[in-house]
């Protein structure tokens, strides 16, 4: 029984570290472009391919795979961005189109090289763990380690730099951030592309977790929201204990409740947690008065 | 007041449009193409009450438009309802459960109010997917009737045998959206959802109680999709809980956005494209996704106002202060 | 007509507003000043019914009103116009004034609700069309609220208060003068003179203290969340307290 808590616990602590990850660039771009990015999902996807192919077909180093994958999407992010966000930012509804004809544009490319048979990278630890019952892949726990490893960098990042100063400054009000002098348009820009980035390491992750399909980055983009409105829009802090919260309560609900039910709890949590706290869990209570 | 029945134009053309298509273009594939433009223009008119007009960022508009199809065919197939009878539940169901979810997410706002919507839809795709003793799981439902005749003895009498007379059925559906829809945008009701969307702080220091206002467009907008799926599943003679995931109202959502939000015309401009385009352009689906995914970025990024908005301003060039095509609500 | 007794509001460790008591009587107008941050906003907003008392009470014509929701508080007869301009902006000026006129739909009548769906509110309105020539407004009433100046705006937002329905007894105006040019400020002292001697109160907050003084019965003065001072205006003027709130010592 113990083991078995043990078990849930830890498997939905490492899907949560993803969670966070995901969410982490979620609320990044909401905070600084006012926009659901439904193709931020697409990030991870391509992040996978990316890593697929160098170390497949280049026999590069996983991590050194890992690496690229993130510099790369950071790269295809900062295109993105001033390509096509920057025309619609703060116009949600414009912005949420033009992420869902990037999500036409980016999974039609990916089908028409890749097919969309499910690619797998080799994890390279393959060994499984077994510490007081719980078992665990070697190769989970170093995409949890991974995945923690950046998150704390983030946050840090975000608290202490210049830059992680200007991107809240600018989140939280552009106008007074540019009237400071800080360059807005190139925070917003590297912002997006520090999101993306974040999306290709986890989607490189993911790649030797589960398997890399045109169609993978569904999923962890809408958990993503989920995660990103259950932890209070903006805050940092928030979305990431909000992850590995989802996480868990997946990992314990399809274990103890129900397996096929089991993307559905993180669901019910959210709607429960609204009812009550409409700002979510550690988000700012909004007083009436914006006025 | 001859002003005000000008103003009426833009609708008896539709119907007169709507009416000749069959004509002019004949044949079962545009009969089928007529049908499902019919649809989307009942979904997505009802999508821009709820959306454009009162202005909330609600993404569940598939769930009722899913609640309208399964609750109707469930209470034929299960309970041997009438399927006539079994349609206007089904339309009712659509308006409890939107009265339910909207009274438990409306008081949210933007973000939050999107994502608990999409998550009570898809709790709704998973119930329907795992309920299987119901609803068969995700392998759906096969539908094999033909809706009855319906009309009033000695009235009238529609039989709804061919793929023409389904036709008219949904293309008059359609048209009666559109009108609903605009005749609300105007009424006194309307103004009071528009001023929501505006500024909903002033609204309700103004004496309005708001939440009772969103919630009435939310449920009318509801079911209307619900009627949108009870009159489709039949013909469509399947349906699955794919159909009417949270994929589909954003399809839905691409429609009024590319046709132009808040615009009376903009859902019929909308749907003829996007559900004719794929079909025009001759090349390989994978490309064909992939120039469709490039129309959808060019079109928020150079007419944010949708369609409507762009033959708006092309026809003010004409003659000025001309809003034929859009018709802002 | 409204009194308030104790009226106490935290936003986390700060008091913005800690025990105030005062009245407001019917066909007055008491103005409520003080210096930057000293909770007068924070102050009507509670009036208003968009934010809740920790403490004390609101009293309305005899009756509680604190906990009710603003449109609640709306339908008792209390208006109010806000320090950041809001009006519907998508709406022309004259739309603006004819919404504010509709009907409030009572309580739980959903019948109300549908019967206003088919009526269109385009007829002609003696009242709406006194209003706009009274400010001078009546050529720019087909105008979208929100092409204005910024002065305009702000007559059509206390506009849309004067033809809220039911109509407000007590008016709440915050900073109605700030941002408003000198001939528009004096048309707005004109017009808010004209409604009182129709029986209309108000509680009008304001930097500037020649509107306060032309206008007001009664001042009352906040100083960082505190009542310091109440009393006739050019009294209140020479209170040492009041001078140290507002220029140090
Ligand atoms: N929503 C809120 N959250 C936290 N603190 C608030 C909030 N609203 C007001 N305050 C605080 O309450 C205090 C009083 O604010 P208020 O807006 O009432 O000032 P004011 O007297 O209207 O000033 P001004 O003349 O600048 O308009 C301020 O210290 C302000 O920071
Ligand atoms: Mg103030």
């Amino acid at each position: 029984m113990l083991e078995q808590f043990g078990n849930f616990l830890v498997h939905g602590l490492v899907t949560g570290s993803m969670y966070a990850a995901v969410a982490l660039g979620l609320t990044l771009t909401y905070g600084i472009l006012g926009i659901l990015n439904f193709a931020h999902g697409e990030m991870l996807m391509v992040g996978a391919y990316f890593a697929f192919v160098l170390t497949s077909q280049f026999g590069v180093n996983f991590l050194l795979a890992a690496a690229a994958s993130m510099l790369a999407v950071g790269v295809l992010g900062w295109i993105i961005e001033r390509t096509t966000f920057r025309f619609a930012r703060h116009e949600h509804l414009n912005g949420l189109v033009i992420s869902l004809g990037l999500v036409a544009i980016l999974q039609n490319i990916a089908l028409a090289i890749w097919g969309a048979d499910p690619l797998s990278i080799p994890p390279p630890l393959p060994r499984t763990l077994e510490v007081w019952g719980i078992r665990i892949g070697e190769q989970r726990l170093l995409a949890f380690g991974l995945t923690v490893g950046l998150i704390i960098f983030f946050s840090l990042f975000l608290k202490k730099t210049r830059l992680g100063k200007g991107i809240r400054a600018t989140a939280q009000n552009a106008h007074v951030a540019a009237t400071l002098g800080i360059r807005t348009e190139r925070v917003v820009a590297v912002t997006f592309s520090l999101a993306a980035a974040l999306a290709g390491l986890v989607g490189a992750l993911i790649a030797t977790i589960y398997t890399i399909t045109p169609f993978m980055g569904g999923l962890p983009a809408m958990k993503g929201f989920v995660v990103m409105i259950l932890g209070g829009l903006g805050s940092v802090g928030g979305s990431i204990l909000a992850g590995f919260l989802v996480g868990v309560v997946e990992s314990f609900g399809g274990g103890m409740i129900s397996s096929i039910f089991k993307d559905g709890f993180g669901f019910v949590a959210l709607i429960l947690i609204l009812i009550f706290r409409p700002w979510g869990l550690f988000g700012q209570r909004p007083e009436r008065e914006d006025v | 007041m001859a002003r005000r029945s000008w103003q009426a134009l833009p609708l008896v053309g539709l119907l007169a449009a709507g009416m000749l298509y069959p004509r002019l273009l004949p044949g079962d594939y545009f009969l089928h193409l007529g049908i499902v433009v019919s649809l989307y223009i009942i979904l997505t008119s009802s999508l821009n009450l709820i959306m454009g007009i009162t202005g909330q960022f609600a993404i569940a508009h598939a769930a009722f438009y899913g609640v309208g199809a399964y609750g109707s065919i469930l209470l034929v197939t299960r309970l041997g309802v009438p399927y006539w009878w079994a349609w206007a539940a089904g339309i009712l169901l659509a308006g409890i459960a939107a009265l339910i979810i909207g009274a438990s997410t409306l008081h949210l706002k933007g973000a939050y109010l999107a994502i608990c919507t999409f998550a009570f839809s898809e709790l709704f795709r998973l119930l329907l997917d795992n309920w299987i003793s119901l609803t068969n799981g995700a392998n759906g439902i096969i539908i094999r009737f033909v809706p009855p005749p319906f009309g009033i003895p000695g009235l009238f009498r529609f039989e709804l045998g061919s793929r023409r007379s389904y036709y008219y059925l949904m293309f008059t559906f359609a048209l009666v959206t559109v009108w609903f829809v605009r005749r609300l945008a105007r009424s006194d009701l309307g103004r009071v959802l528009g001023a929501i969307r505006q500024d909903e702080t002033l609204a309700l220091t103004a004496g309005f109680d708001t939440r009772r206002y969103k919630l009435l467009a939310f449920t009318a907008g509801s079911m209307f999709a619900g009627l949108a799926g009870a009159t489709y599943a039949p013909y469509l003679s399947y349906i699955a809980p794919d159909l009417f995931d949270v994929n589909e109202t954003i399809y839905i959502m691409m429609i009024m956005m590319i046709g132009g939000i808040r615009s009376i015309w903009g859902p019929v401009w909308g749907s003829i494209l996007l559900v004719s385009l794929p079909q025009a352009l001759d090349i390989t689906p994978l490309l064909r996704m992939i120039a469709y995914g490039l129309v959808l970025i060019l079109v928020m990024i150079r007419m944010p106002d949708g369609l409507a908005g762009f033959l708006d301003r092309v026809m003010s060039r004409l003659r000025p202060g001309s809003t034929w095509f859009g018709q802002k609500a | 007509m409204l009194t308030l007794t104790d009226v106490t509001k935290r936003f986390g460790g700060i008091l913005a507003l800690d025990g105030v008591s005062f009245q407001v009587r019917a066909g007055c107008i008491v103005g409520l000043i003080g210096p930057n941050g000293s909770g007068k906003t924070v102050m009507l907003n509670l009036i208003s019914g968009l934010s809740r008392l920790d403490g004390g009470q609101i009293l309305f014509r005899g009756d509680r009103i604190d906990g009710l929701p603003p449109y609640a508080v709306a339908r008792r007869g209390i208006g109010r116009t806000f320090q950041l301009l809001k009006l519907f902006p998508d709406l022309t000026v004259r739309q603006n004034l004819e919404l504010m006129r509709q009907p409030r739909l009572m309580g739980s009548n959903l019948q109300t609700m549908l019967a206003s769906l088919p009526r269109v509110a385009t007829g002609p309105s003696a009242e709406i069309d006194a209003l706009l020539e009274m400010v001078g407004l009546h050529d720019k009433q087909r105008e979208r609220a929100g092409s204005l100046s910024y002065g305009q705006q702000k007559l059509v937002a206390f506009l849309n208060v004067l033809c809220m329905n039911p109509e407000p007894e007590l008016i709440l105006l915050d900073e109605p003068a700030a941002g408003v040019n000198p001939t528009m400020i004096n048309t707005l002292i004109r017009q808010v003179q004209h409604f009182r001697e129709r029986g209309k109160t108000f509680l009008v907050v304001e930097h500037d203290l020649k509107v306060i003084m032309d206008l007001c019965d009664t001042v009352v003065v906040l100083d960082h969340g505190r009542r310091i001072a109440e009393g006739p205006p050019a009294k209140v003027r020479q209170d040492p307290a009041v001078m140290e709130a507002y220029f140090g010592r």
